[in-house]
């Protein structure tokens, strides 16, 4: 056990380290401090909780492919831990920090309501979020086997604006349903369960029940990285 | 024959339809220095990769100290120097060395007072608190060498751990290997530079377009070899020689001949009365190598 909080702690540091991710974190902040001052702090909770997850999944940037062929791994840390170890260490790693981050932005919001006199209600939302940024830190590292830098990150990024475009032209109505989380038959359904496969964001709001789906998604990329990241094989000499 | 501490048999690796190891099989003696040889791409770097399970063999087995399963008791012994190092630029050598130690499980002043001693042993103390983005080829081998020996392993690997060196450092790691050598240590240690493994090592294991072609102790393989250069023949040599019964390969003006010592002896005698010829009785390790390689 000892080993992964080491190697989970070597992820925090790469972490704390990267410019994208000091960027992303200031960007958030920024604007849950505007939020918070020029609307009201209840709204900027709701967009911190939305938004907490990219970070998550910026995070994971530049944590596999690269470090493949890099050649970071290629030295007696890989020797003395599994492979499974350092991928543990690695979930762990990018888990803690952005939990880290993401309570130190609840308690300045909170402190900020105080001042302002509004009263949060930090619910099971908070969970909720959580959650997905598990599940978006997971599919990082997923698509981190195929992509390189900050690709795998931006891959889904760009699948969620693709989606939003294209799941209304397929089923008219279908954010009316997504907002009031009522889906009336089966084709729905099974369109909604795609929609919030890609697209987690959205349990935060009418659509809280399906939470098993993003449970059982969790399941799979984790038993299907851990497989990936065994067999992987670091660069042909 | 003393213990085994790597025992690689029938191992196998493609990269696609290239087949990089066509059923390597060799043994690494405990407490020995052992060069692993052979030209660029014959497979060395990929077998190193193998026993170490950085990669997955399609077929063949390692066993590492007697045991074929990679257990965290048996890998701690393992130390390791890859051909071009390369560290999380974001640490220091110091932060680097110290995961190294509190993986292997070393407590905090005997891991902080043995990075001291490797750090001046390696000439480092200047660059173990700076970050390994700054570091030159050089210094990154020097700090890859503190990795590997750090905690006292038993087995050493290194891949070419000459390259990007200066003549002074290599001189450092020679020095280093010997000391580790008395130490009682098991060092496999690849390199194109075959003077210099004959200088260093009691056995070498030779490897070429992914299949062993020769194994053993330096000093037998050298005498084993008898190295004919310029040999300039008479017409009557080829039907004297197929007389005695040995068979004339297509020989130009060198040839390399595998005998027995009492044939040979016989052979010498023979060539003696109708060739004149430069014949060389004691190889380099590069002549052996060269005329295997080729």
């Amino acid at each position: 056990m000892s080993q992964i909080i080491l190697l989970a702690k070597l992820t925090v540091e790469k972490i704390f380290a990267s410019f994208l991710v000091r960027i992303l974190l200031l960007s958030l902040l920024t604007i849950v401090l505007g939020l918070s001052l020029y609307e009201n702090s209840i709204t900027s909770l709701s967009f911190l909780l939305a938004f907490s997850p990219y970070l998550f999944l910026f995070s994971t940037s530049d944590m596999i492919k690269d470090e493949m062929e890099r050649g970071y791994l290629d030295n007696r840390i890989l020797i003395i831990a599994s492979k499974s170890k350092v991928l543990v260490g690695k979930i762990i790693g990018v888990l803690l920090i952005n939990i880290f981050f993401l309570s130190i932005m609840l308690v300045v919001l909170s402190i900020l309501g105080i001042l302002k006199g509004e009263r949060l209600l930090f619910n099971e939302r908070v969970g909720i979020s959580l959650l997905i940024g598990t599940y978006y830190c997971l599919a990082g590292l997923f698509l981190g086997f195929f992509f390189k830098g900050a690709s795998n990150a931006l891959v889904i990024v760009f699948s969620q604006i693709l989606i939003l475009f294209l799941f209304p032209k397929i089923s008219p109505g279908f954010f009316i349903n997504i907002e009031k989380g009522i889906f009336s038959n089966y084709f729905e359904k099974i369109m909604g369960i795609i929609f919030l496969i890609l697209f987690p964001n959205f349990l935060l709001g009418a659509l809280k029940r399906y939470i098993y789906v993003l449970i059982i998604n969790i399941s799979i990329l984790f038993l299907l990285i851990l497989n990936l990241y065994r067999r992987m094989e670091l660069k042909k000499g | 024959m003393g213990n085994i501490a790597i025992s690689v048999r029938g191992l196998e690796k493609s990269y696609g339809k290239e087949r990089v190891l066509k059923g390597v099989s060799f043994d690494v003696e405990s407490d020995r220095v052992v060069g692993f040889l052979g030209p660029n791409g014959a497979g060395k770097t990929t077998t190193i990769k193998l026993i170490l399970g950085f990669l997955n063999p399609d077929a063949g087995s390692i066993e590492i100290m007697g045991e074929k399963k990679r257990r965290d008791k048996i890998m701690v012994n393992i130390g390791y120097v890859s051909e071009a190092p390369k560290f999380y630029p974001y640490l220091t050598g110091r932060q680097l060395l110290n995961l190294t130690g509190r993986l292997l499980k070393m407590k905090s002043e005997a891991l902080n007072r043995e990075i001291e001693k490797i750090a001046e042993y390696l000439n480092l103390k200047e660059f173990i608190d700076k970050k390994i983005s700054t570091y030159s080829l050089g210094n990154l081998k020097k700090l890859a060498f503190a990795q590997a020996i750090l905690g006292d392993p038993k087995i050493l690997i290194f891949d070419e751990p000459y390259n990007g060196l200066d003549p002074i450092a290599i001189n450092k790691v020679r020095k280093m290997i010997i000391e580790l050598k008395e130490k009682g240590k098991t060092i496999f240690v690849s390199s194109h530079l075959l003077a210099e493994m004959e200088r260093i090592c009691d056995d070498v294991i030779m490897i070429n377009k992914g299949s062993i072609v020769i194994s053993g102790n330096i000093d037998k393989l050298k005498k084993s070899y008898k190295i004919f250069s310029s040999l300039k023949y008479t017409e009557s040599l080829q039907k004297i020689l197929e007389n005695k019964g040995i068979e004339m390969g297509n020989f130009d003006l060198s040839y390399t001949l595998r005998l027995q010592d009492e044939e040979f002896k016989k052979l010498i005698k023979l060539l003696e009365e109708n060739v004149s010829m430069d014949f060389k009785t004691l190889p380099s390790l590069e002549d052996v190598f060269l005329n295997i390689v080729q």
